[in-house]
């Protein structure tokens, strides 16, 4: 069966957001997608090969029938990376000096973990580190979208105790240091701040 | 949340109100959503010359405040 899209008349980026639902729901042999304007072309095609479909334009008076259809063998694609990369932080402050700028410091480093979660595999928080993993932390929503990826999250239990935050641990798991250490030796690569 | 190395069409599309602060940032020259559609946030900032982080901020303030599940355009 062939599903159509008629997105004649619209402009981007509807035409390949009808595309990308069409996509979603299923449910064709075959997806084809109409439009009249060269940017939409070219947009619903990257869409379709991002997604690894197989694309065929053809013209037809000014519009653009775009034929997707479902190319196997790069259904089965393998594009995780291989994660290999701890982290070990040691204090809720990025190095040392002033407080307000090692604040600033650590949101940057965590934002850039961020950035890099498919190299990630674990970040472990020790001593002071765990303030940023509890409830009232500045960088709980980053850290949340970290583990979110896949990034195990852990706090040192010792720690949270002795600051009394264990009951209020916000963002991932309560480790020890047998295990923190074994992840960290463990990493192809380890980071430590 | 959103990141600098997210696509845009990406961020659209799950969040279509943020559509409206792209259109907002097109040039008379150039489009967005037509030309850089399929570009990260941090390439799209440096070509309009405009901090990622700006951007970052004002794509989750209109997130926030618009809720995170509002209807995909049809």
């Amino acid at each position: 069966m062939n599903k159509i899209v008629d997105a004649r008349g619209l402009s981007c980026p509807q035409p390949v957001v009808l595309t990308k639902k069409a996509m979603d729901e299923g449910g064709y042999d075959s997806l084809i997608t109409i439009v009249d304007r060269t940017a939409a072309l070219e947009n619903v095609s990257k869409l379709a090969e991002k997604q690894g479909y197989q694309v065929a334009v053809e013209e037809k008076g000014g519009e653009f029938h775009i034929s997707m259809s479902r190319d196997e063998s790069l259904m089965d694609v393998d594009i995780s990376m291989h994660r290999e990369v701890a982290v070990l932080i040691t204090s809720r402050w990025f190095g040392q000096g002033e407080e307000e700028l090692g604040k600033v410091l650590m949101k940057s480093f965590l934002y850039t973990l961020s950035e890099m979660t498919g190299q990630l595999s674990h970040i472990v928080f020790m001593n002071s580190a765990v303030f940023l993993t509890t409830e009232g932390s500045e960088v709980k929503e980053i850290l949340t979208a970290i583990a979110e990826d896949g990034v195990e999250i852990l706090s040192c239990g010792t720690c949270l105790d002795f600051y009394n935050l264990k009951d209020k641990l916000a963002v991932g798991e309560i480790t020890n240091m047998f295990t923190a250490m074994d992840i960290i030796a463990g990493a192809s690569r380890n980071i430590t701040i | 949340m959103i990141k600098g190395s997210d696509i845009v069409f990406d961020i659209i599309y799950a969040h279509p109100q943020t559509e409206e602060i792209f259109h907002s940032w097109d040039t008379e020259k150039s489009c967005i959503l037509c030309e850089q559609l399929f570009e990260p946030l941090e390439s799209v900032a440096e070509q309009i010359d405009m901090s990622v982080y700006e951007m970052l901020d004002i794509i989750m303030e209109k997130i926030k405040s618009t809720g995170y599940n509002a209807d995909i355009k049809g």
